[in-house]
């Protein structure tokens, strides 16, 4: 009886002779509080909005996203995030994301749901068929060995590893000369 | 941007962030710097707490301009006038800073006699147009003699033939009062900053540019960074603390999408693309290897990108697979390729975080490009407008598309987002920082070096079986990438190509920071031996094969030691050394040799970065010059490499160590900025008898009409613009509750005064029209819009946010349904910033009726050409656009 009066704060203020304002004041509930990011593992990263770099502290747990916080130690950013950037942890797990691979058959009126692996299996034959379709081995008897009948268009969202894939397949591999991004449109 | 590139030698931003903080002076132009690039504009506030005088220069006031001391509202695409008034205003009065332009830059170079600029005939041309072609033969435009390693010099400026003269005699008319009658800026405002900018110059001060896509979009935009460029050489701002240009990156790796470029015509690190008639290797490399300068290594840093497209299959004996390379046969950037589109000539279109539904240009016309494609792959983390555009865009519900006769095929893959997956971003300052992968991506969502990774695996394992030639090259490449249990290849095993290494196979079997310097331990897919120890520096690059480097310019980020320096997170100065890699070489502010005096001794105490000690280079930041070079060192007659730029020359990308006030080769539109109108303007150009640049790309088509200058159906000015709260085409932004939330509808901004001229109230609704097409908004009426007054007439500016489109929590009008697409000579880039329209109170009418109101205020009818300066639609003179650098 004593022990579970002993817990309640107004007795504990009395006995303790605190004003009511510190740690006194606190359930037990509330003292067991922490923030939630507290027993999360943090990931360093960076923003992916606009170029100046934000640094970002990503926290998770058990596999999810906790909450992306601004990195303190970044000399660029020093801890800040603006309203894009305090926004990213919603980038993340919105509703309206996309998590399902689509298809559009030509003349369609709908998506239907296809499998990744079938997807990746159609890209590359519809890749392998036009590229054999417009290959150009020369113009005027010059060498030229492409194609300009696949385009891609993308890159400034990317990373530079990604970019770097890009460029050594379709450029390097399949002799795409129609590759651009934002950064010259 | 070659605006960059050919003035100092790099196409990248020349400082850090951080190190506005040190300027005593910031000019911020074709940028709202605190909307745009919020954070970053933290280090103006900090050089304003010091004591800096900041100026923004903007059609609106935003607030940018509220935090700045001077605000000039200008008319958009005049800058070059207002710049090019500020060079001679520095000429005039003596302002310059005699000593680093003496040393530093070309001002001294002679040039050749066949020169002739704009000012001599007053038409508008330089020497060697060619109206046929409408391209400039450069020839006259070289230094005398020719040679661009060893130009004549004059230091004392006199000789009439110098650049420096030259250029005094380029900008003697752009006088504050034609400044005033071509931009709209009041003579005391402009000497305000004139003398700010003079003010903050010399040994102990030094002043800043930040400009963004206010002045790249535009007919002109290289040469209007190029008339900042030469601002900056004048005033010595390059290569010292608290100076330089900063180029603001829209997008988290806007820069390190030209480094590693996802561009048609050039390799990673500004290598050339080979075009057609460049046969073997060896007349490529004869073609673009320089004498002298840094560019005399292009052997090494071409072959060793070979070695690493190729791996074991380029050898000697087969040019190191360059033959493998395709070859560029004319201008197969976007715009280019779009009209293919639209032509029906584009079977297959890949589009990687690019929404050009909304985005693009004449966006109305690129949502149409896309319904004539035979299939389409999305990859977005967002079912954004051009994914789903054949069944939800305005022309659906116009009936102009039908989504039972639109013949594509989509593939829609999910994306993985920024805490997904691992990788490097570039910043807008050249700073690689890595991403730690936090979590796995949910459910069909993948990375798109994921997506990149399996498509080549299916690829090359279809050209395995084949035995046709034209499948060689698949063959040849060497993805020997290890990968996860999702599929996806190790990053950092692409970072350590990128990073480059010796071919000789180590067969360490190391891991991580392992004795050889080998990451996973060097195995391939089958577990063979791949590749030996990492690189530390480009330095260590070789032309015969026995090294491997995906981009040159970032070696070192990945070094022997195996440390991820882009990963490295320990900030151990204010310019950030020990928080990731600034390419080149880890170099916070490049060309720093420039920050010392051309003696070796830090220009003050107040400016020191690097300075010479007797023994070597030292100081602050990674010295850009070669270490044990001393500053009085002259190279001998016919030395080459870096052995033939002198002890005092801080720009050694190029072949005269120089900085380039006057740009001898690599332009296409004239070695000097010169003021031309925007293709569509309410006036003539009041310099020129030529109204717009010469060598522009038009893109000639009944779709993408130019209004004639001073066409009174569309008498006012417009120009676009970015919000804070929403990114880009708004497939990051317009789908997420917060931002939607904060800016939730399109809008139209513009002066009181032309708000009462039209009888608009603040909120109504009002239709914007151009020639190629209509979009509605509500009309934000403000004071942050001013008419200007120019030449004895008002002139209204009105300003759309480009953001909205079909799709998302918050819908609205595409602003660039307005846009026309056309090509900027070098980089082919639109002019987004500048065009003439009318504004109509009211909705814009829905369904059908749409084409009736479009047709009253904008005739969709009669002759394709309009304005006069526009060629007559020739597919052969699209094409020939081939740039050395390219950037947003």
């Amino acid at each position: 009886m004593f022990a579970l009066l002993s817990k309640w704060p107004l007795v504990r203020q009395i006995r303790e002779h605190k004003d009511g304002t510190g740690l006194e004041s606190m359930s037990d509930k509330t003292r067991a509080m922490h923030a939630r990011i507290d027993d999360a593992k943090v990931a360093r990263s960076i923003c992916p909005y606009c170029g100046v770099g934000c640094g970002q502290l990503i926290y998770h747990k058990d596999g999810k996203l906790v909450s992306i916080e601004g990195d303190p130690e970044s000399p660029i950013s020093q801890g800040n995030l603006c309203p894009k950037g305090a926004a990213s942890y919603q980038l993340l797990t919105h509703s309206r994301r996309e998590t399902k691979m689509k298809y559009r058959a030509p003349r369609s009126k709908e998506w239907t749901e296809m499998s990744l692996e079938r997807a990746m299996d159609m890209v590359a034959e519809r890749v392998w068929e036009s590229r054999r379709r417009t290959f150009v081995r020369q113009v005027d008897g010059s060498t030229v060995n492409h194609t300009t009948a696949i385009c891609h268009l993308g890159g400034a969202t990317l990373d530079n590893e990604e970019n770097y894939l890009i460029k050594k397949l379709f450029t390097g591999g399949l002799g795409m000369v129609c590759v651009s991004n934002q950064a010259r449109i | 941007m070659p605006g960059l590139g050919t003035s100092f030698g790099r196409g990248g931003a020349t400082t850090a962030q951080q190190d506005l903080a040190n300027a005593d002076c910031i000019l911020i132009e074709g940028s709202s710097m605190a909307e745009a690039h919020p954070v970053g504009f933290r280090w103006v506030m900090k050089a304003k707490e010091h004591g800096a005088t900041i100026i923004h220069v903007d059609p609106r006031f935003s607030r940018t301009s509220a935090l700045a001391d001077i605000w000039l509202p200008i008319r958009v695409g005049t800058d070059i006038v207002f710049l090019g008034g500020l060079i001679r205003h520095l000429i005039e009065h003596n302002l310059y800073f005699h000593e680093y332009v003496v040393h530093y830059t070309n001002a001294s170079c002679i040039l050749s006699d066949e020169y002739r600029d704009p000012e001599d005939n007053g038409d508008g041309y330089f020497s060697g147009w060619n109206e046929e072609k409408r391209a400039y033969e450069g020839d006259s435009w070289v230094y005398k003699g020719g040679d661009l390693s060893r130009p004549q010099r004059d230091l004392t400026l006199q000789d009439p033939q110098c650049v420096f003269q030259k250029l005094k005699r380029h900008f003697s008319r752009y006088t504050p009062e034609m400044v005033e009658k071509i931009c709209g800026i009041q003579p005391d405002l402009f000497h305000k900053v004139a003398h700010c900018l003079a003010a903050a110059s010399g040994p102990e001060r030094t002043a800043a540019v930040c400009y963004a896509v206010g002045w790249t979009q535009h007919s002109k935009g290289v040469q209007i960074i190029r008339t900042a460029a030469i601002l900056q050489l004048l005033l010595g701002n390059i290569g010292r603390p608290g100076g330089g240009i900063l180029a603001l990156r829209g997008h988290a790796s806007i820069q390190g999408s030209t480094d590693i470029p996802t561009l048609y015509d050039i390799l990673p690190g500004y290598l050339t693309m080979p075009r057609k008639g460049d046969e073997t290797l060896q007349h490529y490399l004869n073609n673009y290897t320089k004498k002298t300068g840094l560019w005399s290594n292009y052997p090494k840093y071409l072959v060793s990108t070979l070695k690493a497209y190729y791996g074991k299959n380029a050898t000697a004996e087969n040019d190191f697979g360059y033959g493998f390379l395709p070859k560029l046969t004319g201008n197969h950037s976007f715009f280019e390729y779009l009209y293919d589109m639209l032509d029906g000539k584009m079977e297959g279109m890949f589009l990687m975080g690019q929404n050009p539904a909304v985005g693009a240009p004449n966006s109305r016309l690129q949502r149409k490009a896309l319904s004539k494609l035979k299939w389409l792959v999305v990859r977005e983390m967002v079912e954004i407008e051009s994914a789903n555009f054949w069944r939800e865009s305005p022309e659906v519900e116009r009936g102009e598309l039908k989504p039972e006769e639109i013949e594509t095929e989509i593939f829609f893959f999910p994306a993985a987002g920024h805490a997904e997956k691992e990788g490097a971003f570039t910043n807008t300052q050249r700073l690689l920082q890595w991403r730690e992968k936090a979590v796995e991506p949910p459910g069909d969502a993948r990375s798109d070096g994921w997506f990149v990774h399996q498509l080549a695996l299916r690829l090359i394992a279809k050209a395995k079986q084949s035995s046709d030639p034209l499948d060689e090259p698949l063959r040849a490449l060497d993805w020997w990438y290890p990968e996860d249990e999702l599929g996806e290849p190790k990053m950092e095993a692409v970072l350590a190509e990128i990073n480059g290494w010796q071919t000789e196979p180590v067969a360490a079997g190391a891991d991580r920071g392992g004795s050889e310097g080998v990451l996973f331990g060097g195995v391939d897919r089958e577990g063979n031996p791949h590749h030996g120890p990492q690189l530390n520096r480009f330095a260590e690059l070789k032309a015969d094969g026995s090294t491997a480097c995906g981009a040159w310019i970032y070696s070192g980020v990945f070094g022997r030691d195996g440390v991820n320096k882009a990963n490295s997170r320990k900030s151990r100065d204010y310019l950030g050394h020990g928080w990731g890699f600034s390419w080149p070489s880890d170099r916070r502010i490049i060309y720093n040799r420039a920050s010392a005096r051309p003696d070796g001794r830090p220009w003050s105490e107040r400016k020191k970065l690097i300075w010479w000690d007797s023994e070597k280079w030292t100081g602050i930041d990674v010295a850009g010059f070669v270490q044990g070079k001393p500053p009085d060192y002259e190279p001998e007659v016919g030395a080459e490499g870096l052995d033939a730029i002198p002890g005092d020359a801080p720009f050694i990308l190029h072949e005269d160590g120089l900085g380039w006030i006057y740009v001898p080769k690599g332009l296409k539109d004239g070695p000097f900025p010169t003021h031309y109108e925007p293709l569509e303007s309410p006036v003539s150009n009041e310099l020129y008898s030529r109204d717009t640049n010469p060598p522009e790309h038009w893109f000639p088509r009944s779709e993408n009409r130019f209004a004639p200058p001073g066409d009174s159906r569309f008498p006012f000015v417009l120009t676009t613009y970015r919000l804070t709260e929403h990114h880009t085409a708004g497939g990051m932004s317009r789908f997420l509750s917060h931002l939607a939330e904060l800016q939730p509808e399109m809008f139209a901004e513009m002066s009181p005064e032309l708000a009462r001229e039209l009888k608009i109230r603040n909120g109504d609704y009002v239709c914007i029209v151009t020639l190629r097409s209509a979009i509605e908004a509500r009309a934000l009426v403000s004071r942050r819009i001013r008419p200007l007054h120019l030449n004895g007439r008002t002139l209204h500016q009105v300003a759309l946010p480009y953001h909205y489109g079909t799709a998302g929590l918050v819908r609205g009008s595409a602003a660039n349904d307005l846009l026309s697409i056309s090509g900027e000579p070098n980089v082919t880039i639109m002019e987004a910033k500048a065009c003439t329209c009318n504004i109509v109170p009211g909705h814009l009418p829905r369904g059908r009726a749409f084409a009736e109101f479009l047709n009253k205020y904008a005739p969709q009818t009669g002759p394709p050409i309009l304005h006069p300066e526009e060629p007559q639609r020739d597919t052969t003179a699209r094409g020939g656009g081939l740039a050395m650098e390219g950037k947003e």
